[in-house]
């Protein structure tokens, strides 16, 4: 068998357990070949789930260890990595969990996921020096209307209608434990990076369209019409003392 | 220039490391770590970059692939090399997919003509890419293919000069692969073309029924010493370290098992002299 031949054949017993390799395997009396591929066949499956389980530590905690491992080995099986990185594979992890999960569990446990990949994201996203205060100081008033913002690379946005982020916080900051998946609305968060902590905080639903408006190239005079001038004012303020903002723009001249 | 005793790179470590800034003479990093945008890896490796020299070591590179070499990650790993610029570049000899699938494995090749000529030729591709050099490691295995047509160390002897590279010899797994296949470790040593050994790994593995598995995730055992006391006896003095990714004591308890490295290659010189 040619190495090309043989590399496809090894893979898919990893994979999919497809006999074919076996063959060009020496059989040693000490160590049957099955158990010999049986070591390459283990351990790729229980390599992906002990990823899975650092990257998703709340998602383990909130569906309990059994219940998790089952259903990380069943997404492993179906999922083979097409990421260099073990560390990208549970980018889909959020979408299978919604519908392979029964009843609530599995729009919480997607958010959940979908929430600890965003925290994920955020920890290692570009670096970018943030505005301070000080920095929007020189804008002359005719142009605050005109001024958008760029945002920084660690944002994340997201929407969840599960009390998953009281999973997490539950798992990952010792806060108490939730009664129930179910939310009588749908909660907003924004996630990202100052400096090096991951940081997070509900938004309010005024926020939230002022600040995916803004993040959408929406000008500061965009925001005031939407909500009022000192409403637009105080949420820019908070924005920049948070960090989230590495540019303002006014037409083709930056500020940063 | 790397010289002495060092140890792997680990997560866990950043904060001991340079809080106590330990008398080691390199650090080892897992270069996949640090092929990311930005955040703390890349904070951390930049402040102990400046204290300690660095040695890069992958596993994706995937050399014994029928796949298309990935210069995707190879201009990113060579990005990385101008931000560190570490002693050297090293990585497997495995294949770990093919068909655009990672089984992230270090995956074994069979002994060929055919996979000497095509590994040396992509390891040749990747030396002029990097304009360097590289190491490539010997991996632990499980199984031994029919169409092997030499052994393992004469494919490796074969592969440095064919390509030109150099080696990173890991003890525990050639001491793992003697056991699982029933060689003298000691015979693969002895072929082993001494100049070009740059590194040494020693670390330690466990058992699985009647073959023993590259864990990472135990101390070095005992054979695994006396196999290292061999080396040196072989190839004189090469910068060593402990290989630890499981079971990740305090750093401790890992400076304190690589003095016994330094200890075994004290007493070499001094015999040698």
């Amino acid at each position: 068998m040619k190495l090309e031949q043989l590399q496809q054949a090894f893979q898919a017993h990893v994979l999919r357990g497809e006999a074919g390799i076996e063959c060009e395997i020496v059989d040693a009396a000490r160590s049957p070949v099955s158990a010999r591929l049986g070591v390459y066949t283990a351990a790729y499956v229980a390599r992906l789930v002990e990823v899975l389980g650092e990257s998703f530590p709340a998602v383990r905690m909130a569906l309990g260890p059994k219940l998790f491992e089952r259903s990380i080995g069943d997404f492993v099986r179906q999922h083979p990595s097409r990421f260099r990185s073990a560390r990208a594979y549970g980018e889909e992890l959020s979408t299978w969990l919604a519908t392979n999960l029964d009843g609530t569990r599995a729009r919480g446990g997607a958010d959940l996921a979908r929430f600890e990949w965003a925290v994920a994201d955020a920890f290692d996203a570009g670096d970018a020096v943030a505005l301070a205060p000080g920095d929007l100081s020189g804008i002359e008033p005719t142009e605050w209307p005109r001024l958008q913002f760029t945002f920084s690379p660690t944002l994340q946005r997201l929407n969840v209608t599960s009390n998953a982020v009281a999973w997490w916080k539950f798992a990952c900051a010792a806060q108490p434990r939730p009664v129930r998946w179910r939310l009588t609305c749908t909660q907003h968060w924004l996630v990202w990076r100052q400096d090096l902590a991951v940081l997070y905080r509900r938004l309010s639903r005024a926020e939230t369209q002022a600040l995916d408006a803004a993040r959408a190239g929406r000008c500061f005079g965009d925001l005031c019409e939407r909500l009022s001038a000192a409403q637009a004012a105080r949420l820019l303020h908070d924005w920049v003392t948070a960090g989230l903002i590495v540019a303002a723009t006014v037409d083709a001249g930056s500020l940063a | 220039m790397i010289r002495g005793f060092g140890l792997g790179l680990r997560p866990q470590h950043y904060s001991a490391l340079l809080a106590s800034r330990p008398p080691l003479d390199w650090l080892e990093i897992s270069s996949e770590n640090y092929l990311v945008p930005g955040g703390k890896p890349l904070y951390y490796l930049d402040r102990i970059r400046e204290l300690y020299p660095i040695v890069m070591h992958g596993v994706s590179l995937s050399i014994g692939s029928t796949a298309p070499l990935d210069f995707e990650y190879l201009a990113a790993l060579k990005a990385l090399s101008r931000r560190v610029r570490p002693g050297w570049i090293s990585d497997h000899l495995c294949w770990t997919g093919v068909g655009g699938l990672n089984l992230h494995d270090l995956m074994p090749l069979p002994y060929t003509a055919e996979a000497l000529r095509h590994v040396a030729n992509r390891i040749s591709q990747v030396q002029d890419f990097l304009q360097q050099r590289i190491l490539i490691e010997n991996v632990s295995s499980y199984l031994t293919f029919r169409s092997s047509e030499m052994t393992e160390w004469q494919f490796i002897a074969a592969l440095t000069a064919e390509a030109d590279c150099d080696l990173l010899l890991d003890v525990n797994n050639i001491y793992v692969s003697s056991i699982n296949h029933g060689f003298d470790a000691r015979e693969f040593l002895d072929a082993i073309p001494a100049p070009r050994v740059r590194q040494i790994h020693l670390a330690g593995h466990s058992r699985q029924g009647d073959l023993l598995i590259d864990t990472h995730d135990t101390a070095v055992p005992p054979a695994v010493w006396e196999l290292y006391r061999h080396t040196l006896q072989r190839l004189g003095a090469v910068p060593t370290m402990i290989e630890r990714d499981g079971n990740i004591p305090e750093l401790s308890a890992l400076v304190t098992e690589l003095q016994l490295a330094r200890d075994a290659t004290a007493v070499g010189a001094a015999r040698a002299a």
